[in-house]
């Protein structure tokens, strides 16, 4: 595992960046402070990088910084983002969520480009469930109705989504996280949810920390 | 929507529980037991933080102390403050004293008298005139110290670093005990425009680097530019 490491010298001649870049991108918190590695060498201590993790942020950064500001960019590598805007073809790119589930949002909302996070967080909750094959397409509009309609009322707090079948007609609920909630006896609860963890994996797939 | 909340206003000695306010004034001593947060807090006189303070704008004229991390947007010290964990304001103004256990981050910091820190400084501007000691890494975009006293650092990075030592300070001080002398002491100075004066460091790699009167250097990288005082001491200096 030591060998995957870089030294900040061979990495700033690798990438043509210079001392000051590299720390004006860690304060920016383009670079996140435990990838900076201090470990003792023959000229006293020197900091040293995760070689796959460290090159392609690197990259990215020098690609990107052409069409966003540092502190954009911040928001694209931060864990805690709030106004990140997506293109479709951006979503696609980074394996964000699959084509069908991005499709099926827009041909059910018309929304065609620049994704904020909400639109996105609807998406990916859509993909999840398609993709675990709790749902088919028909119920992925009612989903995104659901979402749509409802899921701004929880801002800012974490609610559940359920997914329940009673003889085979499926409905969706959306409750606050921490109510109890009871069925009658036909009805299976498919699968539930909660919008928070959906919102971190998502975050972590934005923020592309496994590039 | 936008939430109302009270204001709050101490004068002589009180204590108060946490929560969130408007306004806050305190005149005296006072004492904040829970966790605050308030769109403006000004304490004159003592100011005892048994917690956390998130604060639009935070001052003291006198004295201070939390117990635990304080930020917000702007903050002015006229007088000390300690804190036990970090500092996280945009902006950051002190005439006096700030010591903190943790880190401190943020935008902007002007340094009138003295910045202690257990932790690590993140500034994009930072300006010191007295004296500065951080126990990690001092980031700042630019940096300006003007020395008034010992200035410490593990490590400093930057883009812009300039280091020089105030004429005539403290030096009847410096004459009793060097611990007491205007100079700055770290390990590795790394940026693009590098200054230094009166300065001790075992490394400083650069693409342009001036190394002034009273330096101590065990080795220098540089890119482009290299000059060194004659009243300096520089190991080696090498172009990369």
């Amino acid at each position: 595992m030591n060998d995957d490491l870089i030294s900040k010298k061979e990495l700033l001649d690798l990438t043509g960046i210079s001392y000051g870049q590299l720390y004006r991108w860690k304060r920016k918190n383009l670079i996140p402070e435990d990838w900076f590695i201090r470990k003792s060498s023959y000229t006293g201590q020197e900091t040293f990088f995760p070689r796959l993790k460290i090159i392609p942020r690197i990259d990215k950064i020098l690609n990107m910084k052409e069409d966003l500001s540092l502190d954009e960019l911040a928001d694209v590598f931060s864990p805690s983002l709030g106004e990140v805007h997506l293109s479709a073809g951006e979503i696609l790119d980074r394996n964000i969520v699959t084509s069908s589930a991005l499709n099926l949002y827009i041909q059910v909302t018309g929304h065609q480009d620049h994704f904020a996070f909400d639109k996105m967080l609807m998406i990916y909750v859509l993909d999840k469930l398609l993709q675990s094959g709790d749902i088919s397409l028909d119920e992925g509009k009612l989903l995104l109705g659901t979402l749509e309609e409802h899921l701004s009322i929880f801002s800012g707090k974490d609610c559940e989504l359920i997914l329940i079948r009673k003889m085979g007609v499926a409905a969706f609920i959306l409750l606050s996280s921490g109510s109890t909630i009871c069925f009658d006896q036909g009805v299976k609860v498919v699968t539930s949810l909660f919008m928070a963890q959906c919102t971190e994996e998502l975050k972590l797939k934005i923020g592309g920390s496994e590039a | 929507m936008e939430q109302e909340f009270k204001n709050l206003k101490i004068n002589g000695i009180g204590t108060v529980s946490g929560g969130s306010y408007g306004k806050i004034n305190t005149d005296g001593i006072a004492t904040v037991n829970g966790q605050v947060s308030c769109t403006s807090f000004t304490a004159n006189g003592t100011i005892k933080l048994k917690d956390s303070l998130q604060a639009g704008e935070f001052r003291i004229n006198g004295t201070g102390s939390a117990a635990a991390k304080i930020g917000g947007g702007k903050i002015r010290i006229d007088g000390m403050l300690s804190v036990d964990g970090d500092v996280q304001f945009e902006n950051i103004d002190i005439n006096g004293m700030l010591k903190a256990d943790g880190n401190a981050a943020g935008e902007r910091a002007d340094i009138d008298g003295g910045l202690k820190l257990g932790g690590s400084a993140e500034y994009d501007y930072l300006k010191v005139h007295g004296q500065i000691q951080v126990g990690a890494m001092l980031n700042a975009g630019e940096l300006e110290i003007l020395m008034a006293g010992p200035c410490r650092a593990k490590e400093i990075g930057g883009e812009r670093i300039h280091v020089r030592k105030k004429m005539g300070s403290r030096f009847i001080l410096a004459m009793l005990s060097s611990s007491l002398a205007a100079r700055l002491t770290t390990e590795v100075i790394e940026g693009d425009d590098i200054v230094l004066e009166e300065t001790t460091a075992r490394i400083v790699r650069g693409n342009s680097v001036r190394i002034g009167p009273g330096c101590e250097i065990g080795r220098v990288e540089y890119k482009h530019h290299y000059e060194a005082d004659p009243q300096a001491s520089v190991g080696q200096a090498e172009q990369v």
